[in-house]
């Protein structure tokens, strides 16, 4: 606690000398999420410990650029992480783990230290942080972008994955990633294309892993054994964007070598993954398809890692991230490495302001839609323990049976009056929890949104929405309410309540109905906010493009603060 | 950069990216595992048989520790190939706040500390080595079966237990073929025990099975003190009386002796034995 005060007055200080100065810009920002007094309340299944009083999960970062070097950190502070966090091992601690050097100059950049990118759509490298889910894949080594033509890119990097506090470079044993990425923008070679505003980009990557053999003595098929892994496992991907007026298509392929892991239960097989995508926009009407084909594609730059870490892809994922409470419930998991078929379409119309639909103001409909099942597998004949093999055998265009994940939803946005605004949204959803989550079975719901939000006067509005969702599955129907009033220039209060029959204890020897309520103020002052609640939060899964974390009950005080500079 | 240049560094990119396979043939390098002596057939070897060296595994474990049901599965893998009477597990409950459940007892916690247990799971073979992860415990199991016979022979042959009034009468034989001075360890343990337990992924499965679970120690924490004679049977015996929560046929006594060195023979005998179950 105490480390987490001096360094924000450290950093509150060196805001205060903050100018562009000689070319030389200073920016930064600080994000602290905490919980504080956290209860135990065993009906809905908290259990802290005797001695947390205080848990937070705080960023402050410092970045310094000037017109050829940049360079910059970031210290993070989670001796006592939020509840969602402590059960990863090593998560944990305290310190500096990003930083940076990077030169520019004319058309090529040099990064040395830690740093984030990405290949194409990331089926094969995708490195980024995304703090909800405690996810930081970044290599710490070195990067080279380089435009050595117009319409050409290159990069070239290598480096060692963060995990946590693990100290890089001092493991002598610790893996190794390297890639190469090449964009060709064809449409620069021709003028032809420009004059008709068709853009082609052609793209090739490639990424390698190395890591040492594992001595892990393991049973199998009831022989006594070491699996020989292979020690460099690598992926290339190749891509193909075209722009063409108001069409936009993509096609995309990926592949990787052998790669038995915990993710797959060590089988020997090559992973692929297809992804195709067209769309369509113009004022007032967009249009989306598209397609992906997953069969193991869990790329990892440690076999034996399991939960979140050391990712080195990450592929899209294809079903909405819903922002509303009770249509982000029941969230979807990509499943990389079982593979999946998945679709998604999207169909968006404004009906123009003063016709028969429009209305006075115009109404705006958005259809979406995506399914997701399993693909083809077979298992291997006269095979129980798959370790060592290919695994099972399947059919590229053939898919499975089981039904992973559909989402059917249609949302109006419409402005009744001047001052009031109304969205109305209806989804259909069907769960696959066993393999979303392990357990349970699959289960269809419905649910019903209104959100309306008042503008009072100029400088006051309020915000309400109401949700219901209905199913027979897990715990039964859910409701939610929210009240928001926004007061200009800087206050926001609000108060809401989710409400279930069923929520099961600790233990699991009983349920209750359950008020999640949550009570709370924001204040915004230029580059700073703050946010106090009260209330209780479920157990549930946080997901954020198809990644997801399982984040148990809590209940108590939490405190948001946010500064940019 | 002309096209023909693109194309060829595209084919490189998939070579050089492409990698090893490894054929079916290259996919297992075999591990040697200790065989099944034979009985000495040297008139200069004492005739009392050596029985077969046994391995004690001391798992600690909590029920909201999210990655002890794999090292729960790690003792499954051991016990299913090397078998369950040679390869004895004890899954131990301590206090640890925020990973512990309703099975813990301050024996477990007394274990704990003695230990120094500071995270879950965590586990000893044979106590050599100390404190192991469980990935590492196939590998000690292994050595110490290797060593084939052991010095000392236990029974618990003469181990009874009445169902009306809940007496167990623990009856352990012990015969060393060399003089020995050791503590003899008894423990109470219980199986199949349907409760919760914290998952991988962090959520809770509330119908897991609990299997020897530590329930108490016959003989005092830490066991009591014993002095055998090179072949010289020695016969030490306890009362204890079985709490009603614990269901008897679901028990078993584990004894073994211990010293400095590690454990030198373990021994499990199942209350559903004496049941005829």
């Amino acid at each position: 606690m105490k480390k987490t005060i001096l360094a924000l007055c450290a950093l509150a200080a060196l805001t205060a000398q903050a100018q562009e100065d000689k070319g030389i810009t200073l920016s930064g920002s600080i994000q602290s999420d905490m919980l504080v007094f956290p209860e135990d309340d065993p009906e809905i299944g908290t259990n802290y410990g005797t001695n947390k009083d205080f848990l937070t999960n705080t960023y402050a970062e410092l970045h310094l650029q000037s017109k050829y070097v940049s360079a910059g950190a970031r210290l993070e502070y989670m001796e006592n992480p939020l509840p969602h966090f402590e059960n990863e091992k090593d998560f944990a601690g305290w310190g500096v783990p990003h930083m940076y050097l990077k030169g520019h100059f004319k058309n090529a950049e040099l990064t040395l230290g830690d740093f984030y990118d990405q290949f194409g759509s990331g089926l094969i490298f995708r490195t980024y942080e995304e703090r909800a889910l405690g996810i930081d894949n970044s290599l710490r080594g070195a990067r080279l972008a380089v435009n050595p033509f117009k319409g050409v890119n290159l990069k070239l990097l290598a480096g060692q994955q963060r995990e946590y506090w693990q100290d890089r470079w001092a493991n002598d044993h610790a893996p190794l990633v390297s890639g190469v990425d090449l964009e060709v923008n064809i449409d620069a070679f021709s003028r032809k294309m420009q004059e008709k505003n068709i853009y082609l980009m052609l793209g090739v990557s490639g990424v390698a892993k190395f890591e040492e053999q594992e001595n892990k003595m393991m049973l199998v098929n009831n022989m006594p054994c070491r699996l020989n892994f292979p020690e460099n496992v690598g992926a290339f991907d190749v891509r193909a964007n075209l722009q063409a007026g108001n069409y936009n298509f993509l096609a995309e392929y990926a592949w990787k070598s052998q790669d038995p892991s915990c993710d797959n239960g060590y089988i020997y097989r090559h992973g692929n993954t297809l992804l195709l995508s067209g769309s369509y926009s113009k004022k007032g009407f967009s249009a989306l398809l598209q397609a992906k084909r997953t069969e193991d594609m869990s790329f990892r730059s440690e076999r034996s890692q399991t939960l979140t870490a050391r990712f080195i892809n990450h592929l899209p994922a294809f079903s909405t991230q819903h922002t509303y409470a009770l249509a982000a419930l029941y969230p979807y998991a990509t499943q990389n490495a079982l593979g999946e078929w998945a679709f998604q379409g999207e169909v968006g119309y404004n009906f123009k302001r003063k016709t028969l639909l429009g209305g006075k103001y115009g109404t705006k409909v958005k259809l979406n839609a995506s399914h997701i099942r399993g693909i083809d597998r077979k298992p291997l004949a006269g095979v129980t323990d798959v370790r060592g093999t290919a695994g099972y055998t399947t059919s590229f265009f053939k898919m499975g049976n089981e039904t992973y994940y559909q989402d059917i939803n249609v949302q109006v946005d419409k402005k009744l009056t001047k001052d009031f605004k109304l969205n109305l949204m209806y989804m259909n959803q069907r769960y696959n929890q066993f393999v979303i989550e392990g357990h349970g079975d699959t289960f269809t719901s419905n649910i019903f949104i209104a959100e309306g939000k008042w503008n009072i006067s100029k400088t006051v509005a309020l915000r309400g929405e109401a949700q219901y969702l209905t199913t027979s599955g897990d715990q039964g129907d859910w409701a939610y309410g929210l009240l928001e009033l926004s007061i200009l220039p800087g206050f926001m209060f609000t108060v809401s309540d989710m409400y279930n029959a069923n929520v099961p204890n600790a233990d699991g020897t009983a349920t209750s109905a359950q008020h999640y309520y949550n009570l709370g103020g924001c204040y915004t002052y230029k580059a700073h906010r703050l946010q106090i609640a009260y209330g209780k939060t479920r157990a549930g899964f946080n997901c954020s493009g198809g990644v997801c974390r399982y984040v148990p009950a809590s209940k108590g005080f939490t405190v948001s603060y946010n500064f940019n500079f | 950069m002309t096209l023909r240049n693109i194309l060829a560094l595209t084919s490189l990119v998939a070579f050089t990216f492409g990698c090893e396979d490894i054929k079916d043939s290259e996919r297992f390098i075999p591990v040697e595992t200790p065989e099944v002596p034979e009985t000495p057939t040297d008139p200069d070897e004492p005739a009392i048989p050596k029985q077969l060296k046994n391995v004690l595994i001391e798992d600690f474990t909590g029920m909201l520790c999210i990655n002890c049901p794999k090292a729960a599965e790690m003792v499954v893998e051991i016990q299913n190939y090397y078998g369950a009477d040679r390869v004895i597990a004890v899954a131990i409950h301590g206090d640890m706040p925020g990973l512990s459940g309703n099975l813990k007892n301050d024996l477990g916690t007394e274990y704990y500390n003695r230990w120094g247990v500071a995270s879950l799971p965590i586990g000893m073979v044979d106590r050599k080595g100390g404190l192991q992860n469980f990935n590492s415990w196939m590998e000690i199991a292994n050595e110490q079966l290797a060593l084939q016979t052991s010095s000392l022979s236990l029974s618990l042959e003469g181990t009874t237990f009445d169902p009306v009034d809940r007496t167990l009468k623990v009856n352990v034989e012990a015969l060393c073929a060399t003089a020995l001075t050791a503590n003899l360890q008894v423990w109470i343990t219980e199986s199949n025990i349907v409760s919760f337990q914290k998952m991988e992924d962090g959520s809770i499965n509330r119908n897991y099975v609990h299997n020897h679970v530590l329930r108490d120690a016959v003989n005092g924490s830490w066991g009591e003190a014993i002095a055998l004679e090179q072949d010289v049977a020695t016969e030490v015996s306890y009362d204890y009386t079985v709490p009603s929560a614990w269901v008897a046929e679901n028990l078993a006594v584990v004894a073994f002796a211990y010293n400095d060195g590690g454990v030198i023979q373990v021994i499990e005998k199942p209350l559903s034995a004496e049941h005829g179950e």
